[in-house]
């Protein structure tokens, strides 16, 4: 599968969807749609929110399957936290 | 891969139990090399040898502190930096952080280093101030050892700093620094103590 870009290649800033297309009849949908908030991390980053909720929020059990010790996995967390709020600020 | 990990930061991939555990046995183990060679702590850095030869449980007893005083003032200063700092990673950073250290004192008991030091202390005292009396190949020996005793030494301090951005998940080089100079300092200033 394709990993959508999140920033401009050319300048980094942050991309837009501009068309939305509908696979069965072709109907596209042409506009300027912010990314929801979870579609902006990176992909590493999307998969700890899924780990996060995939282990009921335990660090522990989260580090265990990781392979990482308690206090990385909750620095991964507190900078996933620093970043959503950036991202809720600039919106 | 993962013995790379384990050399460059094992704070990141061991779980606290592991590191608690192998942290402990280094303890005991350089508390007991200590005792063995006749010496005792004096700082977390530095051992002497006293008049009269102490017990083991005076050794510990030593030692105990120079891990309690580093971890009370690492401990206070990572949670005004990060108030989820647990207790259980300083600890564990201090009781690793020296291991570099340990591989120098038991390098120095295995190449007789004491005697060495005797050796030059007889020929500095009988005026052969060239040590021209001492052995070239055991002077290339101990050239050697000090220069890997200074790098165990910097790795020592790089294990600490490693340890600490990750128990209070700090990423300013500033802190790093204070870290360092924290437990220099203490370091200094407890050798007035013991």
């Amino acid at each position: 599968m394709k990993k959508i870009p999140i920033n401009c290649p050319c300048c980094d800033a942050k991309l837009k969807v501009s068309k939305l297309v509908c696979d069965s009849c072709d109907t596209e949908v042409v506009g300027k749609f912010t990314l929801p908030l979870l579609m902006q991390l990176t992909v590493e980053e999307q998969e700890f929110v899924l780990n996060f909720l995939k282990y009921s929020g335990s660090l522990k059990e989260m580090a265990n399957q990781m392979g990482k010790s308690y206090p990385t996995v909750r620095n991964i967390l507190d900078d996933l936290i620093h970043k959503l709020n950036t991202f809720t600020n600039e919106n | 891969m993962k013995i790379k990990q384990l050399l460059l930061n094992p704070f990141v991939d061991f779980s606290e139990r592991v590191l608690f555990v192998v942290g402990i046995i280094g303890f005991l183990f350089s508390s007991y090399l200590v005792y063995l060679s006749g010496e005792q702590f004096n700082g977390f850095m530095h051992f002497f040898r006293p008049q009269v030869p102490v017990s083991f449980i005076t050794v510990l007893k030593v030692h105990l502190y120079m891990v309690l005083a580093p971890l009370i003032l690492l401990y206070a200063v990572g949670r005004m930096l990060n108030h989820r700092t647990r207790i259980i990673d300083v600890l564990n950073v201090i009781l690793i952080a020296p291991f570099p250290l340990y591989l120098v004192l038991l390098l120095g008991k295995l190449l007789n280093q004491d005697e060495f030091t005797k050796q030059i202390d007889e020929a500095l005292k009988n005026g052969d101030h060239t040590l021209s009396t001492i052995d070239k190949g055991q002077m290339i020996l101990f050239a050697v050892f000090g220069i890997l005793a200074l790098f165990l030494l910097f790795y020592q301090f790089y294990l600490l700093v490693k340890g600490m951005n990750v128990a209070v998940n700090n990423k300013k080089i500033w802190i790093s620094i204070l870290f360092v100079a924290l437990y220099f300092i203490l370091d200094l200033g407890i050798q007035f103590y013991f």
